[in-house]
């Protein structure tokens, strides 16, 4: 249970004495969204674990910057999609790859990923949303999985509603021929 | 309908999984990265091991510039114009016309005839001179 609003968080955490417990409160509130949120986007649990730490170290060195106009929430998930797509671009195997393609070479990961416990089921549908375009990719997860509004999703990846609705529509209509296909 | 509801839960559900007590841990890891950092900051953050390193390397290169600066002179520079001093020297009293040269000579050490003197006070031809 949050005893904290955001407003009180980013006072506490200004106070130097207080700083390390107002951030021990921000990670555990968090922890656990964000990782799955980074895990969805890069499907290896140590890859996750790597861009979670990097993006709470982020938070750490940057929330005396956070100036309160979104959420805390949203402005740590901005963070994780950002350092997701930055160790995305790191893993290009030369400078003219895609980061799509990036992306869509994650599928290898998924079969042999030790922490994947979905059925054939899941499995397929995983690879389906797999082959969408990355960013796709991600507000296709944010909205099916997280359940997030469009005008959250909009706020962190930086694309119009409508542009999201429509990117929805299509990612859906993507992975129902996938599925009929294999 | 309950079984449509679980239905859609599984189907939304993500087929991953964690180690266990992976959050614990990773909680853990988080705190030691950032109180890492805390202790670094503020005046202490100063005197890390990188600047006290990098400000010793500076301090050696501006010392090095500014003695260069002040003495431009090397020593062999020195050596040089010293024995190019000589040479000049050297010449000069080689070719001195025996004029000028006797006028710088110590009056006491050479001491002329009375006659030699006259000659050289009204400023005869040396050649007359019989030495």
């Amino acid at each position: 249970m949050n005893k904290y609003t955001d407003k009180e968080l980013l006072i506490l955490f200004k106070d130097y004495k207080k700083r390390n417990y107002a951030f021990n409160c921000i990670v555990n509130l968090y922890q656990e969204r964000i990782y799955w949120h980074i895990r969805k986007i890069l499907i290896s649990h140590e890859d996750s674990n790597d861009v979670t730490q990097n993006t709470f170290i982020k938070v750490f060195e940057n929330f005396t910057k956070f100036k309160g106009e979104s959420k805390i929430y949203t402005w740590i998930y901005k963070i994780a999609t950002n350092e997701s797509l930055s160790f995305l671009k790191r893993k290009k195997r030369y400078f003219f790859e895609s980061i799509d393609n990036v992306s869509s070479n994650l599928i290898n990961n998924l079969e042999s990923d030790q922490y994947f416990d979905g059925d054939e089921a899941e499995k397929k549908f995983q690879k389906a949303i797999l082959t969408l375009p990355l960013k796709q990719r991600i507000a296709f997860n944010m909205r099916y999985f997280d359940k997030m509004k469009y005008e959250q999703i909009s706020n962190i990846l930086g694309t119009s509603v409508g542009a999201l609705k429509a990117n929805y529509h299509h990612a859906k209509i993507k992975i129902e021929i996938f599925l009929k296909e294999n | 309908m309950k079984q449509n509801t679980e239905k859609q839960e599984v189907g939304k559900r993500v087929p991953f999984n964690v180690p266990d007590g992976y959050f614990f841990d990773l909680k853990n890891n988080i705190q030691s990265h950032t109180e890492n950092l805390s202790s670094r900051e503020g005046f202490g953050g100063i005197f890390t091991s990188k600047t006290i390193v990098l400000t010793f390397v500076c301090t050696v290169i501006a010392v090095i510039s500014f003695n260069y600066i002040l003495n431009p002179n090397s020593n062999i520079e020195n050596d040089f114009i010293n024995e190019a001093n000589e040479e000049v020297i050297l010449f000069e009293i080689e070719n001195i016309n025996e004029e000028i040269f006797l006028e710088f000579l110590p009056q006491d050490e050479y001491v002329f005839s009375d006659d030699i003197q006259y000659l050289i006070e009204n400023n005869t031809d040396y050649n007359m001179i019989i030495e």
